[in-house]
């Protein structure tokens, strides 16, 4: 069709500024891409935080301050839960394990989470994966310390250190465990999880470095219990923050929390962590809903100003267009090539942009999944993906037409005359 | 007076652009298959217009306008459009040709819109008949048919121009003034190779121009003021 022929001589003919205007395009695209590609993998990595497990377990409060504070480690459950209650649901039959989780204390910005062996068992992540060791094991003493990835990381701890733990979760603590130093005994692998971001202990330690403490002051230092005493005195703990319960089988659950949620000696809350994590995610998602929402305004700006580009180059191309006209082009192939060449340019786009896409995230693969934990797997397009990038190429189609619409009439009212 | 058959015929003529004053009334036109017409006029005489009517690129609400026995002002726009690219060649004063394409391509052009004009060819290649219509133009150099078109002189411009014009036969050519941008020796002897080929391939010229020295290598010359409305109503 000599009409194709003529579109890609024209644009060939201009091809700087069709090259700029195809590159506009790509760089939205791109951006629309990544950010999908972003929005897909971060919502992922939210939802793998924790898996495998059946009910979140805590004192009666907001399901999702519940979540925030036992998974993700963010802000303060204001009540614990009593150690006997705990043990009571621990030790139901139709509970295949629990993790007790006690939180409360910090360590240069970190939480420190109190737990037991079972942390180390029982936690799963992302599917089924569960925790590893790279160097070290678990606390097996009191003042044993294990890092998270993240901690290791940022603070350059290695095996044998000496840490102290701070009292409350501020990043700046004027409150030090000094007395009690803890040694760094092993360091997780990398989950993309807070448990990177989490220095583990065991709940003896926990309560061993608060025996002296009453309502949040240190005792006076001739009345404290030096950390050799404490060695031998019965640190089962009073209370904790929240558990984790595995149950014997998925469908046992909402039974359980059912009755956890109406137990009568202790105001109890229990949550699935799906459900949480789903009315979470509610709320986080705005922001990337928003994010999104940018990346498709910055795509339409572009295809506007391609739109702007066509219509400055019309006046120019007057003269191709009468001169078309005049060796018997009709409207219709007038209409076709103004069409075209828009399709052109965004076909060209969405197919660079896709390419700067795949550029831009394979080489931020290692930042995202180092700094900010978020593990982007390199895949086609989805066909999510994919009917966006049709999506674009036709709103350039349907943007081409207002070009060859004005050609159209141009050609119309110039008849064969040669504007110039 | 004249047997030959007619290629234009133009009766009862009127025309004004909308919210104008009547701008062309002719009565009786004919033009006859092969004949060369210089039709002279100032500029605003209206000569474009007349051009676009006959071409069937103006619409005509009054009278009516037969090409080749075809009463074009009656034919639909499509079906205009297709006329015109089977039997009219154009020529215009500048900026005749595409500016991405070469020369062959400019040349052919006409080709990929006329099914006509190329059936017209069948049994010729066409890069042979393109050489053949530039040589006989005085555009004999052979390189030239790959060049593009904007490094070509004016003059050899107007040349492709009419030599794509000519392609595939069409029975009428309609030039608008296209020698007003050549010097005197370049406009005699483009003149003369136009008419030449013209003449040996019968076709139908309409010569548009406002420089009546021209007028003396023409068949027959007619008057814009012959054809205003204006003039009409004076007399």
């Amino acid at each position: 069709m000599v009409i194709w022929t003529l579109a890609l001589k024209s644009l060939w003919n201009r091809r700087t500024t069709a090259a700029l205007m195809a590159l506009a395009i790509s760089i939205s695209v791109a951006l629309l891409l990544s950010v999908e590609m972003l929005r897909t993998a971060a919502k992922e990595g939210f939802t793998n935080t924790i898996s495998g497990t059946d009910l979140i377990v805590g004192a009666r409060t907001g399901p999702i301050n519940l979540l925030l504070a036992s998974v993700f480690r963010i802000g303060n459950a204001t009540t614990n839960i009593s150690w006997a209650t705990y043990q009571k649901i621990a030790k139901h039959p139709d509970v295949a394990w629990t993790i007790p989780i006690s939180l409360g204390d910090s360590h240069r910005g970190f939480r420190v989470l109190g737990t037991d062996q079972d942390y180390f068992r029982h936690y799963h992540f992302a599917g089924d994966q569960s925790l590893h060791f790279t160097a070290g094991h678990s606390f097996q003493n009191l003042y044993e310390a294990v890092l998270g990835a993240d901690v290791e990381r940022k603070l350059h701890y290695k095996l044998g250190d000496t840490i102290i733990l701070a009292h409350g979760v501020g990043p700046v603590s004027f409150e030090k465990h000094t007395d009690k130093p803890f040694r760094v005994v092993g360091i997780l692998a990398k989950t993309g999880t807070p448990v990177d971001r989490t220095v583990h202990v065991s709940l003896e330690s926990i309560t061993a470095i608060h025996v002296d403490w009453r309502t949040g002051v240190h005792a006076p230092a001739n009345a404290r219990v030096s950390a050799e005493q404490l060695k031998r005195m019965d640190l089962t703990p009073k209370d904790i923050t929240a558990f984790l319960v595995g149950m014997r089988s998925k469908v046992l659950a909402l039974r359980m929390q059912r009755a956890i949620n109406e137990y009568t000696g202790e105001a109890l809350l229990a949550v699935i962590p799906g459900v949480a994590l789903n009315q979470l995610w509610s709320l986080v998602g705005i922001a990337d809903t928003a994010l999104m929402i940018v990346a498709a305004f910055v795509v339409l700006a572009s295809l506007l100003g391609m739109l702007t580009s066509i219509l400055t180059s019309l006046n120019e191309r007057r003269r191709e267009m009468a001169i078309l006209r005049s060796v018997g082009a009709r409207p219709r192939h007038i209409l076709a090539l103004m069409v075209i060449e828009a399709g052109l340019l965004a076909a060209l786009g969405v197919i660079f942009g896709t390419i700067w896409a795949y550029v831009l995230i394979v080489a931020g693969r290692p930042i995202l999944q180092n700094e900010f934990g978020v593990f982007i797997d390199v895949n086609v397009p989805s066909a999510y993906d994919i009917s966006i990038l049709c999506i674009i190429v036709l709103s350039a189609l349907l943007i081409g037409f207002l070009p060859a619409f004005r050609a159209y009439r141009n050609t119309l009212s110039d008849g064969l005359q040669i504007r110039v | 007076m004249n047997p030959i058959e007619p290629a234009i015929e133009i009766e009862g003529l009127k025309f004004a652009w909308p919210g104008a004053a009547p701008l062309l009334a002719i009565d009786s036109l004919t033009i006859g298959r092969g004949e060369r017409v210089f039709l002279k006029g100032p500029s605003g005489s209206g000569k474009s217009t007349l051009l676009g009517l006959i071409a069937g690129i103006v619409n005509l609400r009054v009278g009516s306008i037969r090409v080749n026995g075809t009463t074009i002002s009656e034919l639909r726009p499509t079906r205009r459009d297709r006329f015109r690219s089977d039997h009219i060649g154009f020529i215009f004063q500048l900026f005749n040709l595409i500016p991405y394409l070469t020369v062959l391509s400019n040349v052919l052009l006409p080709l990929n819109f006329s099914l006509e004009r190329r059936e017209r060819l069948q049994n010729e290649n066409l890069t042979d008949e393109v050489l053949r219509l530039l040589t006989a133009l005085g555009l004999a150099e052979g390189d030239l048919l790959h060049r593009l078109t904007t490094q070509l002189s004016i003059g050899q411009q107007q040349r492709v121009a009419a030599a794509r014009a000519l392609i595939g036969r069409p029975e009428i050519v309609i030039a608008d003034e296209p020698t007003s941008a050549l010097d005197a020796d370049t406009r005699a002897g483009f003149l003369r190779l136009l008419m030449a080929e013209c003449r040996s391939a019968g076709t139908t010229l309409v010569f548009v121009s406002h420089d009546s020295a021209l007028e003396t290598n023409f068949d027959r010359t007619l008057s814009m003021q012959d054809f205003t409305a204006s003039t009409q109503m004076r007399t």
